[in-house]
């Protein structure tokens, strides 16, 4: 394996560590929304709370 | 006068720490005085005074005009033909660029390292690191060349400098600075931010930049010696052992100071904290992987190996889990705002676990490693890029070693000047810019050393 093919691996092994972390954190927070939990909803709490 | 006077001052300055710390990637000279004399000889007329004239600096994202910025990457992006808003608003104002300031390769690390660049370096000590993304931001202002500086803060990119190098760091609201003409990092979380010695500075330039006129979120306080009187302020107490004893004794500073003036200092927990930095986390890196998908494909190699591989992260992350860290936030900020800031003003917290480390022990740009470490540091200033409420880093002293330390101030959305309100009693009382770095008199040789050929 040439030098540059070892350090893509080590690229792309580091990057699924932390994805695989990432995406753990997210299941956790899965079980805390409601099916009514849209997207863009914080776009609109922001831009009330600026009239408010 | 006044505007070349101070234009020539500050680029005098900025030519002599350049050497010893890296803070610039442009220092333009001919520019800054052709437009200082421009201004000597006809200000606008409704421009704040603190403003006219004052010579400024900006991290090299934003588009000024004859001018594309870098980003601190030798990745060629397309070509941007309107100034940035910033740039704009602060001509306006009567300021003078004096040029463009380092910055982590596409402000996606907080460190100050950079291998395209080199590294920028603390002003109160070169072996220290001065924090990133807006490193040359918190340098330049922290050595006293500019008095104010714009960066841009997607996790907490000028609050991390700011504290590390002992100056202000302001990311407002979310969305109360454009970010046009800006090279985006990840857009749901960026937020143009500016550094200041001085809280009235730092206001004039927010009120610039936000074409907003001085609206206090509270009335004036009765008693002088208690100018923060009827505000309520939050002790984060939910810090477990991640703290150093330093960081944790600015925490015990800013609340003694908080009491003396008048304030109600309680403690507080942040619901959700550790939620709301695992949904910021896969927000910004799959908004980055996006942006940075044709360019990453184009020019794989010209990206820095860690800047590569927090972009691979991004990719891996399924469209499902960025939507649902998006979903989250609504919520989050709702709990937030009915719990905690029902009963608070403000809530203090550590700006980052430590103090300025030494460069050296910090993951090089060309590490992989550098994905996995940066969520540490960004514990306590990502959340509120999720949140998008304001938020301030205040200095309030040295450690015995002679480095700043700080703390966070965060307030609920628009009440941006809420936060420099007490921020401006906070300096008043601490007087912790009285206080500078010295530019080395036998000169930056002596610190940095020559290269030399090797013998044989």
């Amino acid at each position: 394996m040439s030098d540059r093919d070892e350090a893509r691996t080590a690229e792309e092994s580091a990057a699924a560590a932390v994805a695989a972390e990432l995406i753990a954190g997210i299941r956790e927070i899965r079980r805390d929304l409601q099916i009514s939990d849209g997207p863009w909803e914080w776009l609109r709490c922001l831009s009330d709370w600026k009239t408010a | 006068v006044k505007a070349v006077a101070a234009t020539e001052d500050a680029l005098q300055l900025a030519h002599a720490w350049q050497p010893l710390l890296n803070c610039f990637v442009s220092i333009d000279d001919t520019d800054a005085l052709t437009r200082a004399a421009q201004v000597d000889a006809g200000a606008p007329a409704t421009a704040d005074p603190r403003l006219v004239g004052l010579p400024v600096a900006y991290k090299d994202v934003f588009v000024r005009p004859g001018r594309q910025p870098g980003a601190g990457s030798a990745v060629t992006l397309p070509a941007a033909t309107q100034p940035a808003a910033v740039d704009i608003a602060l001509r306006e104002a009567g300021t003078v660029v004096i040029g463009s300031l380092h910055l982590d390769e596409f402000s996606y690390a907080v460190t100050g390292r950079n291998e395209i660049l080199g590294d920028c370096r603390n002003p109160w000590n070169v072996s220290r690191a001065p924090g990133g993304s807006s490193s040359g931001a918190a340098a330049a202002v922290a050595a006293r060349i500019v008095p104010l500086a714009v960066g841009t803060d997607t996790g907490g990119s000028v609050r991390i400098p700011a504290a590390w190098c002992g100056v202000l760091g302001f990311k407002p609201t979310y969305s109360a600075i454009s970010t046009a003409g800006m090279v985006p990092l990840a857009p749901s979380h960026d937020t143009v931010g500016l550094l200041a010695l001085d809280v009235d500075v730092l206001a004039a330039g927010y009120r610039a930049l936000t074409a907003r006129a001085a609206r206090p979120d509270r009335s004036a306080p009765a008693d002088p010696a208690r100018p923060l009187a009827g505000l309520t302020v939050g002790r984060l107490t939910d810090i477990g052992q991640v703290v150093d004893a330093e960081v944790s004794g600015a925490m015990d500073v800013a609340t003694d100071v908080f009491v003396q003036l008048g304030a109600v200092v309680d403690e507080a927990s942040m619901p959700d904290l550790d939620h709301c930095n695992a949904a910021a986390a896969v927000i910004t890196a799959s908004e980055a992987a996006a942006l940075h998908a044709a360019t990453l494909e184009e020019q794989p190699a010209r990206y820095q190996a860690g800047t590569r591989t927090r972009l691979l992260v991004g990719q891996l992350l399924p469209a499902v889990d960025y939507v649902d860290a998006l979903r989250f936030r609504a919520r989050a900020m709702r709990r937030v705002v009915d719990g905690p800031f029902s009963r608070l003003d403000v809530l203090i917290t550590p700006v980052t676990p430590t103090v300025a480390p030494e460069l050296a022990t910090l993951p090089p740009p060309s590490s992989p490693q550098i994905a996995a470490d940066t969520g540490s540091l960004l514990q306590f200033t990502r959340p509120f890029n999720f949140l998008g409420f304001p938020s301030l880093s205040v200095p309030v002293g040295f450690t015995a070693g002679g480095l700043p330390v700080a703390v966070q101030l965060t307030a609920a959305p628009w009440h941006d000047e809420l936060l420099l309100d007490v921020a401006r009693a906070l300096q008043d009382a601490i007087r912790w810019a009285d206080r500078r770095p010295v530019l080395p008199a036998n000169g930056p040789r002596h610190v940095v050393a020559p290269v030399t050929a090797k013998k044989g």
